[in-house]
Parts: C-alpha cells; sequence; structure tokens
C-alpha cells in the first residue's frame, strides 16, 4: 500500500452480515478493541478486520459517532466517572444523533460496550435513563418494547410490596 | 446478583421481547447508574423493577439496599419487611436486601416495638443504622445485638433516656462496628453500682460520647483505659452538660497515643482557657474541631525559643477548625486570635497545618482580624510552599517532573487538591 503521501490511512472492517466498511484509522480507533487488534496485527496490515457481533447498519451508525468525535481527548481512566455520572447533560450533537428508534438505541449501546467505545457507551446509557425518568413501568415497556413477563398476581404482589418507594 | 435465571418461573417464558434487542444485566446496571440517588431515583427503581422479570432481578436489591424513608413510606415499607403473620417468602428476601436503615427522618410514625422488629427483620444484613429520636428504646437491644454486619450505629438522635450499661453490653458484642455515635440526650448511669467493666467493639474507629458522660461514668472510662480498641483514632465529645475539663484532659491523655482526629464542642462546664494543653495531651493529633470557649491566647502552649529551625519538632495538625458554643467572648484580652495563631505558624509550632475553618461566629472575619485572618491565609501558602521544595511531611515521596516548581505544581489537579486555605463557615 503506498502510503508514504498525506492520504489518510484506512483499515476495512467486515460486519456480521459480510458487508465491508472502508474507514479512517482515526476514526476507528475511537474504538478500544479494534485500536487493539489493528496493534496486534503490526503496523500496516491489509486485513479486513471482522467485527462479527455488530451488523452494517449499526456500524455505519458508530462510525458516524466516531467521525463527529475523533479528535476527542482519550477518555481518562482515573476519578472522574463519578463526576461524569452526575450529570445526565448531553451535547446537541449527540442528542440529535441518538434520536433512533429503541431497537437502533440499544443496538448502539450493545455495539458501544462489545467495540469498547467508552464515550458513547456513556451517551447512550444516559439516553436511557433519562427516558426512564419519571415514567411507569408501562410507559417503559411501551418505549423500549419490552413484554411484561409477569402475571397479573405477581404484578400486583410487586406493586404492593414497593409502594413505598413510590414518590407522593 | 442479578442473573435472569434466578426466577425460577421465567424458564417457562419465551425469550422477552422477540422483536427488538435486549440488554444484558451488566447494562442495565450501568444505566441505573446514571440515575442519581434520592427520591426520585427510588421511585424510578421502583417503576424499573415492574418492566419485566429480568429488569426486577436487575433493579429489586438497589432499591432495598438504602431506602429513603419518611412519612407514610415507612409504614408501608414496615408493612412490606415485617407482614404481621404469614410471612411470605419473598417478603423475607426482601428484608435480607437492606444494608443501610436511617430512620432519622422518622418523628411521628411507628413505635418501638416496630423498630425493635424492623432490626429483627434486617440483622443478617444490616451494616448502617440511624435510630429514629422517639421510638428508640431497650427492646432493641436484643436485635441490635444480632445485626453482626454492623458497621455504623448512630444514636444520637435517641431522645429517651438509655441505659448506658445494656447499651455497652449490645455494642461490645457488635465485631464489625467501627463507628459509635451515643444518644445526646442524658444516658443513665448507676452510679450506686461498684465499678463496671466497660468494653468497647474490638474494631472500633471514632467514638461519639454525649450526654451524661461525666461524673461516675467518665471515671470508670478513665480507670480501664486498656478496654479502648488500638483500632480507635477518632474521638468526638460534645453535648455533655456537665462534663468537666478535668474528666476530659484525663481522658485524653489516656488515650494520647491512639487519637489522631477529635471533636469537642458543645461542653458548657468547660471555661476559657482550660483546653489550651490539647495538643500536648494528644500529640499524633492531626485534626482538630474545638470552640474557640474553651481555649484562649495560650492555645498550644508554644514554648519560649521555639523558632524556623526547630521545624521538625512541629506539631501533626494538619487540619484545625474553629467553632463557639455561646460562652467566647470576643473582646476579651485572652481571647485566641488570628494573630495567635499566625505567630504558631511563623515559628514553624504549626509547621504542618494546612486547613483553617472558623466559624463567622468567632468574629475572626471581621474588622481588622479579618485582614488578620487574610495574613494567615498568605502565611499557610508561603509554608506550604517551604514544605513542598524542601520535601517534608507529606510532600516527601511527592513524584513530580524535576523541572516543576511550585507553582506549576500548585496549579496541576493534584496540587488543587492538596492546596492549603481558611475557610470562613457563614451558618456557624
Amino acid at each position: 500500500m503506498a502510503t508514504s503521501t498525506e492520504a489518510p490511512k484506512t483499515v476495512t472492517l467486515t460486519t456480521s452480515d459480510n458487508a465491508d466498511i472502508q474507514v479512517e484509522r482515526e476514526v476507528a480507533e475511537r474504538s478500544i478493541l479494534i485500536k487493539n487488534l489493528l496493534e496486534d496485527l503490526g503496523g500496516d496490515s491489509n486485513e479486513a478486520i471482522p467485527i462479527p457481533n455488530v451488523n452494517e447498519a449499526v456500524m455505519k451508525k458508530v462510525l458516524e459517532w466516531c467521525e463527529q468525535h475523533r479528535k476527542d481527548p482519550p477518555a481518562s481512566q482515573d476519578d472522574d466517572s463519578d463526576s461524569r455520572k452526575k450529570s445526565t447533560d448531553i451535547d446537541e450533537w449527540d442528542q440529535k444523533f441518538m434520536q433512533v428508534d429503541q431497537e437502533m438505541l440499544f443496538e448502539i449501546i450493545l455495539a458501544a460496550n462489545y467495540l469498547d467505545i467508552k464515550a458513547l457507551l456513556d451517551v447512550g446509557c444516559k439516553t436511557v435513563a433519562n427516558m426512564i425518568k419519571g415514567k411507569s413501568p408501562d410507559e417503559i415497556r411501551k418505549t423500549f418494547n419490552i413484554q411484561n413477563d409477569f402475571t397479573p398476581e405477581e404484578e400486583d404482589q410487586i406493586r404492593r410490596e414497593n409502594e413505598w418507594a413510590e414518590d407522593r | 446478583m442479578g442473573n435472569a435465571d434466578s426466577s425460577p418461573s421465567l424458564s417457562t417464558f419465551p425469550q422477552p421481547s422477540p422483536l427488538g434487542a435486549h440488554l444484558p444485566d451488566e447494562l442495565l446496571l450501568e444505566i441505573l447508574s446514571y440515575l442519581s440517588p434520592g427520591r426520585d431515583f427510588q421511585s424510578t427503581l421502583a417503576s424499573f423493577c415492574l418492566v419485566c422479570k429480568q429488569w426486577y432481578n436487575v433493579g429489586i436489591s438497589l432499591l432495598y439496599e438504602s431506602p429513603y424513608l419518611a412519612g407514610r413510606s415507612y409504614d408501608l415499607f414496615v408493612q412490606t419487611i415485617c407482614p404481621s403473620i404469614n410471612a411470605h417468602i419473598l417478603k423475607s428476601e426482601l428484608a435480607g436486601l437492606v444494608k443501610e436503615l436511617d430512620l432519622s427522618h422518622i418523628v411521628h410514625q411507628g413505635n418501638k416495638a416496630i423498630t425493635a422488629r424492623l432490626l429483627g427483620r434486617t440483622k443478617q444484613s444490616l451494616e448502617v443504622f440511624i435510630a429514629p429520636q422517639a421510638s428508640f428504646a431497650i427492646n432493641c437491644w436484643a436485635a441490635l445485638s444480632k445485626c453482626s454486619k454492623l458497621r455504623y450505629l448512630n444514636l444520637s438522635l435517641v431522645s429517651e433516656c438509655i441505659a448506658f450499661q445494656s447499651l455497652n453490653q449490645t455494642v461490645r458484642q457488635l465485631p464489625e462496628l467501627t463507628h459509635l455515635y451515643l444518644p445526646r440526650s442524658s444516658s443513665s448511669y448507676n452510679s450506686l453500682q461498684i465499678s463496671m467493666n466497660i468494653k468497647w467493639p474490638p474494631k472500633l474507629k471514632l467514638l461519639q460520647l454525649a450526654g451524661g458522660v461525666h461524673g461516675k461514668f467518665i471515671w470508670d472510662l478513665n480507670a480501664q483505659p486498656n478496654n479502648f480498641p488500638p483500632t480507635l483514632t477518632h474521638l468526638s465529645i460534645s453535648h455533655c452538660p456537665h462534663l468537666e475539663h478535668w474528666d476530659i484532659k484525663s481522658l485524653l491523655k489516656n488515650l494520647s497515643r491512639l487519637l489522631h482526629h477529635l471533636e469537642l464542642r458543645n461542653l458548657p462546664q468547660v471555661k476559657q482557657g482550660k483546653l489550651n494543653g490539647v495538643l500536648d495531651w494528644v500529640p499524633h493529633l492531626q485534626s482538630l474541631i474545638i470552640c474557640t470557649d474553651y481555649i484562649d491566647i495560650n492555645f498550644g502552649s508554644m514554648p519560649s525559643g521555639f523558632n524556623p529551625s526547630m521545624w521538625a519538632q512541629s506539631k501533626p495538625l494538619e487540619r484545625l477548625t474553629l467553632l463557639t458554643s455561646g460562652a467566647h467572648d470576643p473582646n476579651d484580652q485572652n481571647y485566641f486570635m488570628p494573630v495567635d495563631m499566625w505567630e504558631m505558624l511563623e515559628q514553624r509550632y504549626l509547621g504542618r497545618l494546612r486547613w483553617v475553618l472558623v466559624a463567622k461566629s468567632t468574629q475572626w472575619p471581621d474588622g481588622e482580624n479579618g485582614a488578620e485572618l487574610d495574613a494567615l491565609e498568605g502565611l499557610l501558602h508561603e509554608v506550604d510552599k517551604e514544605n513542598w521544595e524542601r520535601r517534608r511531611w507529606h510532600y516527601e515521596d511527592l513524584q513530580v517532573p524535576s523541572d516543576w516548581i511550585y507553582e506549576r505544581w500548585y496549579e496541576s489537579p493534584q496540587g488543587k487538591r492538596m492546596r492549603p486555605g481558611v475557610r470562613v463557615l457563614r451558618d456557624q
């Protein structure tokens, strides 16, 4: 590969549904999983990197986020994880980015977790947390398309037991 | 915890939401960690647990770990944890999830029998207990003595007169207890009895003495100094209406090898200047909270001729908090002033001092004193710079780039955390 010019280095990712996606290495390396894989393969491998847990649609969405955040400073490992969690604020671009159907939202969270993209996982979890706040169980089920697997008796008993925790 | 398969009847159901993706337990927990604690968190968590079985299993232990209880929610909580009869299996499991019971907001609800039953139900798991003001009494001791995981026991709000003997019998059996706060109201101590063998829990780290700690009680305490565990490093003596300064002095001298942190406040029998020697009685003291009522210009007892070349003999005190409890007189010629503190710092007698917190009621921040207080803060920074440059004490093992000067360090995150300063406590 002739990479002596300024053309940025690219890598190829093969998704679970066998689509090849070409992407700039800097963008792909927002994923710690991919970054480590590339390092293990050594400098300038042309091999496509298999990403067996993420399909093409989700991968493209994730890479869109990585592109936007390519210049962000790397996540710090130390003690600020608590202060990060205290704020449920999400920046405007990320908010728009997260306006997807619930299935895609869960897929993005799963992919961010698998690909080890801490900042994207944060945004996804914050988005879900904000969507849960102040909602009734039924509203939560509708929002996230979750099946109620309690019997009416079980549901009634749990509701009675936990009534002390309801805000009033 | 949070294993979806732990619910036996779940296996009869198909996988949830076949239409979409579903999140594993660890990610549901991650999402919950973004919801901030408090009452809103509690009601959100209650809804969370009702969504489906997987979510219930992930959320239920969090919901019961440290409940916020006040008003009607307390009565409902009691119904769940202590159903009168027909103890349902699921219900007893919920009681076993409770780690912290803070009943400080319970005033009119409940009664002593209910408090005792709550303790009895949660004894397997309970680690923190803050007793309610009105509904705590002798019938709670039996249950309390079986809380073998209890680390933190706060009885400071209890208004009923407590027999110290039974309290001591109970707490001495708690193997994990590290924090103990005695009631502020008068606890009774049978002074007619022959001296009693007072024993403390083996891992006790912090003890707050309050209420009827005087006379025969403190005499018995001082007669058995070896009954204090070697783990005791924090002592607070407060709200003791009859405690005399000589009793405090002998107790502190008995504990002089152990204590690193000391609080002395709301002791109306102690007069000005009587606790001036506290830094000598407790030579390893790192932090001290004291009312200016008990000290005067001779506080600290700095030997005459002490000077900066003797810095190595500096007292280990790093944090000093000055409060008042009403008997202080800022116009008295012997009143302890910022300038007196300045002198001890200047001579490096308090060369390790870094944080000074003063109540507004000391009148230190006012008028001319205010300027002196500013000068004191300036000197704190000067001494800190000297300690940093010479790598003294807390800076001994500091790892910073070799080209760093103090000012660079001062702006670094670690430097900001360790930065010295003066703070005025406005509402004190």
